[in-house]
This record gives structure tokens, C-alpha cells and sequence, in this order.
């Protein structure tokens, strides 16, 4: 039971109530969770997002719910309209329960933000969950593509048509001088951030990562990482992604960033292969001893499964593991979040119970290793 | 050290964001790290924290900008205080009543107070595709080399050669 199952697998009954609809996403992961490119040893997705606005409606923060409601139905309009969003799912965040929509933030197609401003937000998913529109959020449209790896280019080319084809039926506040306009300034012009999340174990087994992302990124470009307890990011995970928006073109931005991206690729791999080359033992020791925990543990939280998912991911990298693949690691860290592990077990968890669900889960799909 | 949002549980856990040599830590304790879903391990964490951080580092850029506080947008009603205090204009006709303070404020975010990226379809103009990837070749490289004269002039040209002849006034709003 509750093994990861690869896309078109399992599915849920159609219906039409939200929630079986929720529960069919869970299983049918979108393409930066089943697909790979030649960089997706270290990097797990690239994602990017435009920011626009509806002329004449003043922004989601001044807006009256009347104006917010007239925006999500003229949106709503424009998508069903459009080629992209033909076959897409749409919530009205209202409607949802708690859970729900933190399962939507941990799969990341929506924002915390969105969730807040419940009096009229919507969340539209595409097909295959890579392209999606958050309505009312900060701005009265958010949209954004994820790809797996650094498909930064596929995700800009499948987001820029969205953008046209939703243009034909809206009207985005657009002036010469600024671009777009949107609620926060940080934003203006082109509207487009672009994100790269890595996973850096090597650099940091060497100790070189706080080094390598502090000094390395061209300028314009943040590093973010997370931390607990120790220097290194949880997991090994950072995110990596563009300041600004105003005075430089898309195809300039999105050039530095695959420009960092593989350098910083490059300077992982070069530190894997040292390390492996260096510390052999050492590095069977970690992935082995995470190995241990993960399949005999009874009670995880989900920053202790992240870090020692991440030592596994590091292991099948090098070939110290071999029976799971990099993918089954990537679905595996994204269903042990807290919102999707109440999914997957569909009863009501409190904090412990969850923990204890999670080591139950990561056994359960870790027993062949 | 106390969390940063809440100001009164112990911080735990810290979030790290670096640009441009400076090296910016939010530290927050367990239940807003919570609450900010940042018990949400790989995929919710780096997403959910953009904007919290742009905004910390927005309200340190507005901090400084003196504005006439009395004006209020003729759009939505906003003032530049309000603006100082969420980060946020209400409306895009904001961006034409504070426009002075504006200028300011962009040149410290962005280093630029001018458009150069794509336009709506709608503005868009049909032309010889090889003429306009040229000019924005130079226009690339003169941003590169931050000859942002030349790259003002260049942007022009490309503007006009989609354009034809403007049918927008120098004002912000169609
Ligand atoms: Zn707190
Ligand atoms: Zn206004």
C-alpha cells in the first residue's frame, strides 16, 4: 500500500467534487516530478512566474470583493477560453479545507499569500500540473511554469504563450516606461521571476557550499537556503533565483540565470567526485547510516526525512544505492510534507501522528533498498 | 534571538537569502515556521519565503524615500505612507500620482527606472524578424556592458520598430 506510484498509475474515480480531484493530483505528479534532463543530478526544477495586473481593477490589497470577484470570473473566462487551460481544474480557495490548501503549497502551486486572502482567490491547474494561475493574489494574476532540471526555457516559452493567449481576453496594465505594473514595485517591469531550486550535498560535504553560493552567483541573483540547527541548508536544498525585473530584457535574465545554474552544476559535480575519490568510507557511512534510519525509524519529522533523503539522493548520484531512482527521491521529498501525508493517509493527523505516518510511509517505500 | 515575526518565541530556524555579496537571515521560531509552512520540506520552503524577504528588503529601500505623505492616489486613495508601510501601491494609476518619489525608489531596487522586456501581443508589431534580433543583440550587449545610454537608445529602436508609430502617449496608463 501507499507505495510511490509512477504517473497514470493509480487513479481516483472522476467526480465532480474538488476534493477526489485533489486526491487524483496526488498521485499523478506533473513534469518536474517525472521528467529529467541532463542536469537533473543537481538540479530537481526550474520554475518561472509573471506577475500581471487588470487594467482599471485596483490591485488585490485595495480591491473590494466585488472588484476581487470580478477578476477571478474574467479570468476564470479568459482560461476557459484559452488553449492552455482547456482541460484545467479550478479551486476557489474559499471553498477549501485547511489542508487542501497547504497541499497546494507544498506542491507549490500555490503561494501562502494566496491562501491568506481566501475572500476571492482562486487556483487554476493546467493538464499535468506545469502550468497553473493564482488569481488575487498580490497581483490579480500569478502565472507560472515549473519544469524538471533546468527546463527554464520550455517553462518561459509554455508560460510567455499563456500570457498571449490570455492577453487576448484580458486587458494587463502595461506602461512604456515601467512594463507591467504590479502591486509591489520589486516586481515591475517584466514581472517575471525565475527560480532554480539545487541540491547541493557535494559542495557541502566538501565544505564549500556557504562559499560557492556566496560568491559565485553573477550579480542580480539570489541564493536562499534553509537552515535548522546546523550551517548547511536543510536537505542541501537551495533555491536560486532573479533580483530584479525592470531594466533588463526576459532573455537576459533567464541567459544569467542557466549561466549560474551550470556553473554551479559543474562545481557540485567536480565536489561529488572529490569527495567519492577522497572519502569513500566516509560517504558510504552517510548515505548507509541515513539508509538505516529512514528504513527502521518510528517516528520522523519532515526536516529529519529531508536531510536524510537528501543523503540518499547524494548515494544514488554516486552509485552507493542503485535499487531507487533519482525521481522516486524527488516524489518520495515532496509526499512526506505534513499536508500530503494527511492526503495519503485521509484522516485527521495531529502533529505526532504524522511524524509516526511518516516513518510508516518512507519504510514502506524504501523496503526493496 | 528572538523570532522576527512574532518577537516572542525563541528562534529555531533560519532562512538564508544572499545577493550581491550581502547576506540577509530571518529567524523564526518553530510555530511561525509552521504556521509559513516551513515544516513543508523541499518544495513549499524557498517559494513561500519570496516574498517575505523581498518585502523586508523593500521596506529597508522605502524607509529612506521622503514622500509628500498628504498626497493620496486619484486612483484608489493610497498614500506614500501607506506605501512605505506594506510595500504595496494600490492601483496602477499609483504609479503615475507618485511618480517623482518613484524614480528614486526604482533606481535603488532595480538600478533602472525603464522597461526594456517584452510588451503585451497586442502592442506588439509585425517587422522583419532578422532586424529586430539584431538591434536586440546590441541592445543585450550594451546592457551586459551596462552602457545603459546606449542600451536606452537601442530600446527605442526596437520599440519603434514594433510599434510604427506610437500610439501611446508618454503617460503611463492607455
Ligand atoms: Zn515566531
Ligand atoms: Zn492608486
Amino acid at each position: 500500500m501507499n507505495r510511490i506510484r509512477p504517473y497514470g498509475g493509480k487513479k481516483a474515480p472522476p467526480s465532480d467534487t474538488g476534493s477526489v480531484e485533489i486526491q487524483d493530483l496526488l498521485w499523478n505528479f506533473g513534469n518536474w516530478l517525472t521528467r529529467e534532463d541532463e542536469h537533473s543530478d543537481t538540479i530537481i526544477s526550474s520554475r518561472v512566474r509573471l506577475a500581471r495586473n487588470l487594467h482599471g481593477v485596483p490591485f488585490p490589497n485595495r480591491a473590494s470583493r466585488d472588484q476581487l470577484e470580478g477578476v477571478q470570473g474574467n479570468v476564470r473566462n479568459a482560461c476557459e477560453r484559452s488553449e492552455t487551460f482547456d482541460k484545467a481544474s479550478y479551486f476557489e480557495i474559499n471553498d477549501l479545507r485547511e489542508w487542501d490548501c497547504k497541499y497546494f503549497v507544498e506542491r507549490r502551486l500555490a503561494s501562502p499569500r494566496l491562501i491568506d486572502n481566501a475572500v476571492a482567490s482562486t487556483l487554476i491547474i493546467g493538464a499535468r500540473e506545469d502550468t497553473s494561475v493564482m488569481v488575487n493574489e498580490e497581483d490579480h494574476l500569478r502565472l507560472q511554469c515549473i519544469e524538471a532540471g533546468l527546463g527554464i526555457q520550455d517553462a518561459w516559452t509554455k508560460i510567455s504563450k499563456v500570457d498571449d493567449e490570455l492577453e487576448e481576453h484580458l486587458a494587463f496594465c502595461y506602461s512604456k516606461n515601467y512594463g507591467y505594473l504590479t502591486a509591489c514595485p520589486t516586481n515591475l517591469g517584466t514581472g517575471m521571476r525565475v527560480s532554480i531550486i539545487v541540491h547541493l550535498p557535494g559542495l557541502s560535504a566538501v565544505g564549500e557550499v556557504n562559499d560557492v553560493i556566496e560568491n559565485l552567483p553573477a550579480s542580480e541573483i539570489a541564493v536562499r537556503g534553509f537552515y535548522g540547527e546546523g550551517t548547511e541548508s536543510i536537505g542541501n536544498v537551495y533555491q536560486i533565483s532573479n533580483q530584479l525585473t525592470l531594466g533588463r530584457t526576459e532573455s537576459n535574465v533567464i541567459e544569467r540565470m542557466i549561466d549560474t545554474a551550470s556553473k554551479l552544476t559543474k562545481l557540485e559535480r567536480t565536489a561529488r567526485d572529490e569527495f567519492m575519490s577522497k572519502s569513500h568510507t566516509r560517504l558510504e557511512d552517510m548515505v548507509f547510516r541515513a539508509l538505516a534510519i529512514l528504513k527502521s525509524a518510528r517516528i520522523m519529522t519532515s526536516l529529519e526525512a529531508m536531510d536524510l533523503l537528501s543523503a540518499v539522493r547524494f548515494g544514488r548520484e554516486l552509485g552507493i544505492v542503485d535499487n531507487i531512482s533519482r525521481l522516486a527521491i524527488n516524489q518520495l521529498m515532496v509526499l512526506v510534507q505534513p499536508a500530503h501525508l494527511q492526503k495519503i493517509y485521509d484522516r485527521d493527523l495531529n502533529a505526532e501522528d504524522r511524524d509516526i505516518c511518516r516513518a510508516e510511509f518512507i519504510q514502506q517505500n524504501l523496503q526493496a533498498l | 534571538m528572538l523570532c522576527q515575526l512574532c518577537q516572542v518565541e525563541k528562534a529555531t530556524i533560519k532562512v538564508g537569502h544572499v545577493v550581491n555579496d550581502k547576506k540577509i537571515e530571518v529567524q523564526l521560531c518553530g510555530v511561525c515556521a509552521e504556521e509559513r509552512g516551513m515544516d513543508a520540506t523541499m518544495t513549499g520552503l524557498p517559494q513561500m519565503f519570496e516574498n517575505f524577504i523581498t518585502e523586508l528588503v523593500g521596506k529597508d529601500l522605502l524607509s529612506r524615500v521622503e514622500g509628500d505623505s498628504g498626497t493620496a492616489c486619484s486612483g484608489c486613495g493610497s498614500t506614500w505612507d501607506d506605501f512605505q508601510k506594506t510595500g504595496l501601491f494600490g492601483c496602477d494609476i499609483c504609479y503615475q500620482s507618485f511618480h517623482p518619489q518613484l524614480n528614486v525608489v526604482l533606481r535603488r531596487i532595480h538600478g533602472s527606472n525603464q522597461h526594456i522586456g517584452s510588451r503585451p501581443k497586442s502592442k506588439r508589431h509585425q517587422i522583419s524578424e532578422t532586424e529586430l534580433q539584431r538591434i536586440r543583440m546590441e541592445l543585450q550587449k550594451a546592457i551586459d556592458n551596462e552602457n545603459f545610454e546606449l542600451a536606452a537608445e537601442l530600446r527605442d529602436m526596437v520599440r519603434d520598430a514594433c510599434q510604427g508609430l506610437s500610439e501611446e502617449s508618454d503617460g503611463i496608463l492607455r
